[in-house]
């Protein structure tokens, strides 16, 4: 008698940390999380409260499909984890992050998920966990980036915004170019609300555009050929190209920071950086991926 | 389908460990049973089975019977499920060759779950024990029983597994009754080196859902059943009963406080049958080893560490939460207790007959100076009064006699024996059972002299 040994290891992953973890006990998920299913959720709500009165509202939008290959695993194990103190680092008081996946409503099970808005380490890492990493998409040459858009425009309501008129951001990552239009079918099939038509690229983005900056962020050079020109024609100069996927929340908490010009210049970020012991490479890498953003801000003052 | 209905109850006579895995494995075999039930006990256990093309595994809440193709597991009513770790077992049984063994096996909806905070607080108790220890497996059990005694109401049970909002709810509320309960262990143990992943689990406010999430990969809305699911089951054919631990562990009738929190005679199953309705034939193994063992803390009172080089122990390390593993001679006056304490039993099963030498330690009085306060609980010979021929069985639950026979088993020496089992070996377990049959007046049916079926043979 008298045998733990299957115990031992049960719990282990609760307490271990999650960079030690094989993928698959990482991400149990293998499909979407209910907390996650956007079906039926009116508005995912960012608010200020006592301990974070000036609540400045985040989206990350992951983009899960097999295209992105293990990307946006690093990005949940490894990168995504810090993105709250990367804010707070960057200057950004109370930041509420909001993760969401995106996929492919032609072909996926889970095409949309979306957490909520938190102000915890703790709570963030939690919606990470429930994240299912479909690695779906496939022939057909887009993603569903769109209904992700839709969703951020049509289904947050934000302290930031409604009180102090101050838009959030919106990330999204990703290598393909999106669907000219969300489909009503997508809308009501996966959000549960009825739209008489389907809804021009165009005017998402244009609604998005009202309550946040949108960005589109596109992992390395070799993904670039696939999707910049696609996206320059809808965001423009909001199309960021970086070096190395893992650079990701580095990149948009400083994309947050020059915007609200928490940061006085592309230099301070790269100093920053550095004083926090990001490698030179790295550094240099993220500069390069800011500094055509920083250039419109300065053309803007 | 046989339209014989047969129950084969086994339970182990000494402090676990007899063999009760490799024989539930044989019986399946042997009398083609569909259903292996688990009565007591739960994650607790280490039933190890070695098959005939030499796979083996440490059975811990399947069924010993998994290896037999089709054979389900139920775990009854008054087992303890840990849901987790026996998602582990599912994938160690996978990679052993039984991919099916999660979608054999169903667990009564009254069984009590173990939570991440229960093994928790039960590993840091015994952590603030220090020197004091008790002798636990690290698994939960003692502390989910406690926890289970002490709030029925909010008990987690198998049937709430299936809705992880109300799992989730209930998990952390005994999160925040143990972590209440328990501020002056914590503080105790905090200092202890292997204190820090426990008390993560019971501090970090995310590991109930996360858990409530995890176990929802048991798919316990297929997996938990109510209890007339046995009942109809048990009308089939041919159903052993797989118990757990052993006799002189038993809670009530063992030496307390070394003992486990559960019940390990054949009352539990005798419960299960006549709650079922079981009018087929019940038969009742016993089931000891050629010498003794014991794992941890308690009284042992034939042990002879000498013994060991010669006893090799290939499934049981040191290694864990419960202590070294103890040997020593056949001790013939526990034997007897624990069958008095069962109610008896229709045939034994010997183990480790494979391990017999020449020369063999028995066991079958002890030598202990006569002391008043004993005499309520150790039986002594009417001449020679330091000759003690037999412990006295209390009332049930009288366990404050457990305590006494605990600290009268300290004081006992055994009066050594040594059998000439002789040459050659191959002859030797027919001497040592005949010798057995003897002493404890109890037919032996079954013999084992390897950790295989085929090594099994069928007596009378």
């Amino acid at each position: 008698m008298g045998y733990g040994s299957y115990s031992y290891e049960a719990h282990e992953a609760m307490t271990k940390a999650r960079k030690d973890l094989p993928q698959q006990e990482v991400f149990q998920q293998r499909a979407c999380h209910p907390k996650m299913d956007p079906r039926g959720v009116k508005f995912r709500e960012s608010r200020d409260s006592a301990v974070h009165p000036n609540s400045l509202a985040v989206v990350m939008a992951l983009d899960v499909t097999g295209s992105m290959g293990n990307i946006p695993e690093i990005l949940a194990r490894q990168t995504l984890p810090s993105f709250m103190k990367d804010l707070m680092e960057a200057g950004i008081p109370d930041p509420q992050v909001l993760f969401m996946a995106v996929g492919d409503a032609y072909m996926d099970r889970a095409p949309l998920q979306a957490g909520q808005f938190e102000s915890s380490e703790q709570q963030m890492d939690q919606w990470l966990t429930w994240m299912f990493l479909e690695r779906g998409g496939g022939a057909n040459p887009a993603e569903t980036y769109e209904l992700g858009m839709y969703f951020a425009a049509e289904h947050t309501s934000m302290d930031c915004y409604e009180k102090r008129g101050k838009k959030g951001y919106f990330f999204m990552t990703g290598d393909e170019p999106a669907f000219p239009f969300v489909a009503k079918d997508h809308i009501e099939g996966l959000i549960g609300t009825k739209q008489p038509r389907d809804v021009p690229m165009e005017e998402v983005v244009s609604r998005l555009d009202k309550t946040f900056h949108p960005f589109f962020l596109i992992p390395d050079e070799r993904r670039r050929g696939r999707c910049e020109a696609f996206w320059r024609g809808y965001l423009g100069d909001r199309v960021i190209c970086m070096d190395d996927p893992a650079d990701t929340c580095d990149v948009a908490a400083a994309l947050v920071a020059l915007t609200e010009r928490a940061v006085p210049s592309v230099d301070a970020v790269a100093e920053r950086l550095r004083a926090s012991g990001t490698p030179k490479e790295r550094v240099k890498g993220i500069v390069r991926a800011l500094e055509p953003w920083a250039k419109v801000l300065r053309r803007a003052e | 389908m046989s339209t014989s209905r047969v129950a084969h109850l086994v339970i182990d006579l000494g402090f676990g460990d007899a063999g009760k895995g490799t024989l539930t494995d044989w019986l399946v075999r042997r009398h083609g049973a569909g259903l292996v039930v688990r009565f007591n006990g739960g994650a607790q256990a280490g039933h190890n089975v070695v098959t005939d093309d030499g796979r083996h595994h440490t059975f811990s809440q399947f069924g010993a019977g998994t290896f037999v193709p089709g054979v389900r597991t139920h775990l009854a009513r008054p087992t303890l499920l840990h849901p987790l770790a026996m998602l582990v077992e599912a994938r160690y049984l996978a990679e052993r060759g039984a991919p099916d063994a999660l979608a054999r096996t169903t667990v009564s909806e009254g069984a009590r779950v173990i939570t991440p905070f229960h093994q928790a607080a039960g590993r840091l108790r015994e952590l603030a024990r220090g020197e004091g220890r008790h002798g636990t497996c690290g698994v939960g059990v003692g502390e989910t029983v406690r926890d289970a005694l002490e709030h029925p109401d909010d008990t987690l049970r198998a049937g709430d597994l299936g809705h992880p909002a109300l799992l989730a709810r209930k998990a952390r509320t005994a999160q925040e009754r143990l972590r209440s309960e328990l501020s002056e262990v914590l503080r105790a143990a905090r200092k202890h080196p292997q204190a820090a992943p426990e008390l993560t689990l019971l501090d970090d406010p995310d590991v109930a859902s996360r858990w409530a999430d995890a176990v929802q990969a048991l798919r316990p809305r297929e997996r938990v059943v109510g209890d007339d699911w046995l009942a109809a089951r048990l009308r089939e054919g041919t159903t052993v009963f797989e118990g757990a631990q052993g006799v002189l562990l038993d809670e009530w009738r063992g030496f307390h406080p070394h003992t486990t929190w559960s019940t390990c005679t054949f009352d539990l199953a005798l419960d299960l049958l006549r709650e079922a309705g079981f009018d087929g034939t019940v038969h009742r193994l016993g089931v000891l080893r050629a010498y003794a063992t014991r794992h941890g803390e308690g009284p042992f009172p034939t042990e002879e560490p000498a013994l060991a080089p010669a006893l090799p122990e290939p499934h049981n390390g040191a290694a864990g939460w419960q202590g070294g593993f103890r040997v020593g001679g056949f001790d013939a006056v526990l034997a007897r207790y624990a069958l008095a304490a069962c109610g008896g039993v229709d045939a034994l099963a010997l183990t480790h007959l494979d391990r017999l030498a020449a020369r063999w330690p028995v066991c079958t009085a002890y030598r202990a100076p006569p002391r008043d306060d004993e005499d309520a609980v150790l039986v002594r010979d009417a001449v020679e009064t330091a000759r003690v021929t037999a412990l006295r069985l209390g009332h049930h639950r009288d366990l404050a006699h457990q305590e006494r026979l605990t600290r009268a088993l300290a004081a006992c020496a055994p009066l050594r024996e040594e059998l000439d089992l002789g040459e050659p070996p191959a002859d030797r377990a027919d001497r040592f059972v005949a010798w057995v049959e003897s002493a404890l007046r109890v037919p032996v049916t079954v013999t084992s002299h390897g950790p295989a079926a085929k090594d099994k043979r069928e007596r009378g």
